[in-house]
């Protein structure tokens, strides 16, 4: 019997949860491999028994430092930054109707990057202390965000308003930024370019807990409104006509993509491409539902941050590459491979 | 700018909005169902659609947008599911697939369920879209111009597949159309648009008069009748300017 519509619909669901389940193994496996990976010399039964052991009770010599404060908080790191970053970069194409919308499209990783140079450069910021570039990239861009979005708001927030409102901000904390690089000194330049090509060398508990409660209260949000993302993929009058309130949809998944993204790059530097590129390889091989694909691109976006990463820290061991470099080493040619193979020209 | 139109659409009948470019055709269409929000009223069942909520608008009416921005890939399907947003939650309950479903095989395009809608032919997506439009159960569909960008065989089929919607379910039809034999052929009442107001409504055979084409559109039209001694509404030239 010919199967119906349903049917095949059903089908391809299936089909989607089985991606799921597939690259959520893949993730597993590639978090165990790369947990074995670094320069002080450990076997993996040693990494694992460490982990195993320190659950219940840590101990407290060199090799357990080592998985425990330096190897685990690295890979949590990239797990939930790769994951945030992938998940930004869904449903800002979404919202956006643009396919090369990414958690930076709008030059809040400009901001960002402005205000770690303004803390490292000048020493200058609304915290003294450890954190203060961190608070520093934070606090610059949710306030390149919110005036992004103030001004777009005057222009009724459609996508075209909000990209234009995003390059303006973009070129005047780039303005700004090159300016503090002008009078910086040579030593602080190169911090501010290390920061800019992201790094998880930094990577700690405090850092995790953070960004995980960012994720925690936001992804929900974000899922819950996966309908509305897939309704508005068909354009702001028929997602209205389909009784979709598209402004309110946009200003909140706008701010709070917004937190994630501040969230993510005040304590990782700027780290592009897997917010850009993971949702679309997800999109190519199941399709523009959000219900699956904000689940989708979370994990690709933590893959191939952590296979990056994994790649950065061996290639040229004791050297460990700065992560933002790596990602689209990573990523492009599994792109280009899924980009060739697609039937559809449309994204 | 649209002023002082004031009309009326029966249950189970078929509206044509008629009028020269820029007219104001789809500016009052998208006016209907708030996607515009003009002051004034327009009344369902007594009611105020302009107090309502969007959602409470879209269970109640259906709209089929001239054309659609080229967006991300989606399925025949999960376009057509979309039209169920008012009417699910977050996972499609089993009705809302059915009436996927049925409505697909309505428009027989069931077999294009998992194609993707930008890889069909304009005419397929017309049907797509009317199909969507028509999964929220609405009361009234509005149609702003489905037969504009298609050939001859598919104006003709869009159109019946609206007079057959019209007459099995009862919904009510307001439709932004250029054609005039089109309108003549589908439309219960016409509504002869100029500069934003009404120029006249009635039954297509009252309203399409040489005189009013001539004032409308400012051309000059002659009429052949077919062997039904149906009209048909040949334009010869462009009307002289009166002074």
């Amino acid at each position: 019997m010919q199967e119906t519509a349903t049917g095949k619909y059903l089908h391809f669901i299936q089909k989607k949860i089985l991606f799921l389940a597939a690259i959520s193994i893949a993730l597993v496996l590639v978090m165990g491999i790369s947990v074995t990976i670094g320069s002080y010399d450990m076997t993996i039964v040693d990494v694992y028994r460490i982990i195993a052991q320190g659950i219940l009770n840590p101990g407290d010599t060199t090799a357990d430092l080592v998985v425990w404060n330096v190897r685990l908080p690295r890979i949590l790191m990239g797990a939930l930054a790769g994951a945030g970053l992938g998940i930004c970069g869904a449903v800002l194409q979404a919202v956006l109707r643009n396919p090369l919308a990414s958690p930076f499209t709008l030059g809040i990783a400009v901001a960002a990057t402005f205000g770690a140079s303004l803390a490292i450069i000048l020493g200058a910021g609304f915290l003294d202390g450890a954190y203060l570039v961190v608070i520093n990239a934070f606090v610059f861009t949710l306030l390149s965000s919110f005036i992004i979005y103030a001004l777009a708001y005057a222009k009724k927030f459609t996508p075209g308003a909000i990209i234009m409102a995003g390059i303006a901000i973009s070129y005047l904390f780039g303005s700004l930024t090159s300016f503090l690089q002008y009078i910086g000194t040579a030593d602080a330049l190169q911090q501010v370019v290390f920061w800019t090509m992201g790094s998880l060398g930094k990577a700690n508990w405090f850092s995790i807990q953070i960004v995980s409660v960012i994720l925690f209260v936001t992804v929900p949000i974000l899922l819950w409104y996966a309908m509305d993302l897939n309704v508005m993929g068909s354009g702001d009058e028929a997602a209205k006509s389909m009784g979709v309130d598209i402004t309110r949809v946009r200003i909140v998944t706008l701010v709070i993509t917004s937190l994630i993204t501040a969230g993510i790059i005040c304590f990782t530097g700027t780290i592009g491409f897997i917010g850009l590129v993971g949702p679309h390889m997800c999109r190519m091989i199941i399709g523009p539902d959000h219900r699956f694909l904000i689940p989708a691109s979370a994990i690709m976006g933590a893959l191939i941050l952590i296979s990056a990463d994994a790649v950065a820290r061996t290639l040229f061991a004791p050297q460990v590459i700065p992560i933002g470099i790596m990602t689209s080493f990573i990523g492009v040619p599994f792109f280009v491979y899924l980009f060739v193979k697609r039937r559809g020209i449309y994204w | 700018m649209l002023q002082d139109l004031s009309f009326n659409v029966g249950r189970g009948k078929v509206l044509g909005l008629l009028g020269p470019n820029g007219s104001g055709k789809s500016t009052l269409i998208k006016c209907i169902n708030q996607i515009l929000r003009p002051k004034g009223r327009v009344i369902m069942d007594g009611e105020d659609i302009h107090t309502m909520h969007i959602s409470d608008v879209a269970r109640r009416i259906g709209y089929v947008p001239q054309s659609e921005a080229m967006g991300m890939s989606m399925t025949v399907f999960d376009a057509v599911l979309m039209g169920r947003r008012v009417h699910m939650g977050w996972k499609p309950a089993a009705r809302d697939l059915e009436v996927v479903n049925i409505v697909l095989e309505d428009m027989k395009i069931e077999d294009l369920a998992l194609e993707d809608i930008w890889e069909l032919s304009g005419g397929q997506r017309q049907k797509v879209f009317i199909a969507r439009a028509m999964a929220q159960e609405p009361e009234v569909l509005l149609l702003d111009e489905p037969t504009s960008s298609l050939d001859l065989k598919h104006q003709l089929d869009t159109m019946e597949i609206i007079r057959r919607l019209v007459n099995r379910s009862g919904i009510s039809v307001v439709i932004a159309i250029h054609d005039i034999n089109l309108a003549a052929r589908y439309t219960d009442t016409v509504a002869l648009i100029r500069n934003g107001s009404i120029y006249g409504i009635g039954s297509p055979l009252d309203i399409f008069t040489p005189q009013a084409v001539r004032d409308v559109y400012g051309v000059e039209v002659t009429f052949l009748y077919d062997t039904a001694g149906n009209p048909v509404i040949v334009p010869v030239r462009a009307a002289e300017e009166e002074s």
